[in-house]
């Protein structure tokens, strides 16, 4: 079998490599030279940071090391301002609330044990029997539309 | 870029299937060469760097957007396929030698670009980059056995299309 292997592949070695390259469509000389010229009359700030003037550059990377250590300044302000009681009663409204939301989807919880032990095992067989046989079911669509689709 | 356009197209286009596609791979690579044209102008081998420029570029778009549909694509060729294909040597010395010259070469391209991509574009690799099936298998990310059979039914399929009158 691998002596067949190999003549074919020798044969098609030839086949291919007696193709002449083929040719490029007439206009994509002038395509390529219009996107070079589109792209040469853009703005600076408009191209990559590498085509950006070199005092620009400098004054960008100063600008960031700025924008760094005031997004820090800041940072600390926060931390020593939590600290602060008024602040912190100005926070213990919303901390209310998250704990009788808690409180309450705990009692739902409870409820749908409850409710989950009251159905017959049955039925809940049957309804994951369902389930499952509807993402199969959408899964096999979805499967038929690309092989439609890609043909 | 007179001189390189051919080749460059051809090498995207073979590898894609697909001429739009094929264009839009040439005309990034042509920038990026503008980009180093300093580098290049003088330069002895700036074919080569093309050729590897638009190989590499085109290869990471096919496995990009294989990426996309790679799941319901395996499904579908593991359905489709057996193990290893059968075939009996098909294709004799004089394959299509009624035709002229042009006819064949185009009835050959055709056939290429017929052939679906996981067969297409190892067997492109291999037979017009001369890559190694180790560094194809690396490039697109698939195992060697899978590669190797893929390229054998590359060439199966494209035997069988060349048989036929």
């Amino acid at each position: 079998m691998n002596e067949r292997h190999d003549e074919l592949e020798r044969l098609i070695g030839r086949v291919l490599r007696e193709q002449p390259l083929r040719q490029a469509p007439p206009s994509l000389e002038a395509r390529v030279l219009g996107e070079i010229e589109r792209r040469a009359a853009l703005p600076w700030w408009r191209k990559s940071f590498a085509y950006w003037p070199q005092l620009a550059r400098v004054a960008l990377v100063i600008a960031l090391i700025g924008v760094v250590k005031l997004a820090l300044q800041a940072l600390v302000w926060l931390t020593m301002s939590v600290r602060s009681s008024q602040v912190a009663t100005a926070i213990e409204q919303p901390v209310d609330w998250i704990h009788t939301a808690s409180s309450v989807s705990r009692s739902l919880a409870t409820a749908a044990e409850a409710l989950v032990y009251a159905i017959p095992p049955q039925w809940l067989y049957l309804g994951l029997l369902l389930g499952l046989a509807m993402y199969v079911a959408l899964f096999g669509v979805g499967a038929a539309v690309y092989r439609t689709l890609n043909k | 870029m007179r001189a390189y356009q051919n080749m460059v197209f051809s090498t995207a286009a073979r590898l894609t299937g697909n001429d739009a596609q094929a264009q839009d791979i040439t005309q990034e690579t042509f920038l990026k060469a503008y980009e180093n044209f300093d580098m290049l102008r003088q330069s002895p081998t700036a074919g080569g760097w093309l050729k590897t420029v638009v190989t590499r570029m085109t290869v990471n778009y096919i496995v990009r957007h294989r990426n996309r549909w790679r799941f319901f694509a395996d499904l579908r060729r593991a359905e489709a396929e057996d193990d290893e294909p059968d075939f009996d040597l098909p294709v004799p010395d004089t394959t299509l030698a009624d035709l002229d010259d042009a006819d064949r070469h185009e009835r050959i391209e055709q056939a290429l670009q017929g052939l679906p991509d996981h067969q297409r574009v190892p067997l492109v690799l291999f037979h017009f980059e001369d890559m190694s099936y180790e560094d194809i298998a690396r490039q697109l990310r698939i195992s060697l056995p899978k590669l190797k059979t893929d390229i054998l039914r590359g060439r199966v399929a494209l035997a069988r299309t060349l048989e036929r009158p």
